[in-house]
Order: C-alpha cells, then structure tokens, then sequence
C-alpha cells in the first residue's frame, strides 16, 4: 500500500521539484478511480537530482518487479545515467519520470500545472487539459476508462 | 477548435462515457483534491484490510 501523503512530504521537504501525474493526478482532478501508485515527472537538473538522491535514500529505493539481491544503488549517478524509475519504497510504490510521452520534461510541463494545497504543502499537479492529453498520447488501452472520466469532468466542469 | 481534444468524437472513448456513474463524478467534484486524495487514501487502507481478511480465511487450518 502506497503511504501518498508521507511520499509526498519526504520528495517536498527535501525540496525536490516535481510535478503529479497520472492516477493520483485523475483522483485530485476528481476522478474516482482507485491507483496504486504515485507518478511524478522530476526535474532533471543537477541541484534537484540531488535531492531526489538524498530524499530517498534513507526509504529503501528498489527497482520494481526486479529479483532481490541486484547491486541496484540509489545515487546520483544512477538518476543521472537513468531516466524513469519505478521503484519501490518503504513508504510504497512510487514512478519518477524524466519525462513523459505527449508532455515531455518537468521544464515542459510546468507551465500546465496547478498549484495544489493538500497536506499542508503546495504541490504542483498537471491541469486536466493536459493530463487528458498526455494520456491520449500514451495509447494505453487500461487508460480509456479513466480518459473517458476525465473528460466527462472537463465537460461537466466546463459547463459549470 | 482545442488541441487537447483531437478525437474527442472518438467512439470508443464515448461507449466508455456513456457507462460513467457521473453522479459519483459530480459528488468527487464538491470535495477538495486534498479531501479526493483523503478519500483514495481510506480506499486504499479499506482494500488492503479487505485482501488480509481474505488471505486468512483461505488460509488452510
């Protein structure tokens, strides 16, 4: 199970830029799907990999799905020779994208977002224009049911 | 005509709405997002505490 609250805090409170997408984006937009995972696009400059380093160091980071044992470490280095990583946590499963197809990087993203305060932090989540569009340009059959919700919020939310 | 919705006549994406419970979607829309999230979070805990009780009853004596 997936701890999306003390995540969250432990990526904001060691500063590391980040942007929600994907399942947990839908549900703050209000769909009313169940996700199991978190998915952020980080930032990939020097400064902000850093602390996407040090802000998950001490939480156990391991590739998901992978075998036990493999000399997989959680540095710098490997964010930096690396690009997605679906890890898993001690505080749950969590997705960090470089960059996502349809949208791109943190840097391209960032202009359509909105700013979301929930559990005491301002936390950036893509809009909803742009979470329907990057997940019409993923083409992934498990993503129609919640296309089709989060369109029926944008036309509900557009005739409000 | 916007960009983010070059199919939006797509007719799959329309046999799928057309199955939407709205009305829950309407009911999420009153909540604030920290309040959505608030109310995966006890979704997620509530599955999770379902998928135990399960495990132990299918789990031989």
């Amino acid at each position: 199970m997936t701890d999306f609250d003390s995540l969250l805090r432990v990526l904001k409170e060691a500063g590391v830029d980040f942007i929600i997408v994907g399942g947990v984006a839908a549900v703050a937009h209000g769909s009313a799907r169940l996700t199991q995972d978190l998915d952020v696009v980080y930032s990939r400059d020097d400064v902000n990999i850093r602390c996407l380093a040090e802000a998950l160091a001490g939480h156990s980071p391991y590739l998901r799905g992978a075998p036990d044992g493999l000399p997989f470490r959680w540095d710098t280095e490997t964010i930096h020779r690396g690009l997605n990583f679906t890890l898993t946590t001690d505080l749950g499963d969590l997705d960090l994208l470089g960059e996502i197809t349809g949208g791109g990087d943190y840097e391209a993203l960032e202009p359509h977002t909105v700013t979301l305060e929930m559990f005491g932090m301002k936390i950036l989540c893509l809009d909803l224009e742009w979470l329907i569009r990057v997940k019409r340009a993923a083409g992934r059959p498990r993503d129609l049911e919640v296309l089709a919700e989060l369109e029926a919020i944008q036309e509900d939310t557009s005739e409000g | 005509m916007k960009q983010s919705r070059p199919n939006a006549s797509d007719p799959v994406l329309e046999a799928y709405k057309a199955d939407l419970d709205r009305t829950l979607l309407r009911q999420n829309l009153k909540r604030s997002p920290e309040e959505r999230l608030r109310n995966l979070i006890a979704l997620q805990r509530l599955a999770e505490e379902a998928r135990k009780a399960v495990r132990s009853v299918n789990r031989p004596q």
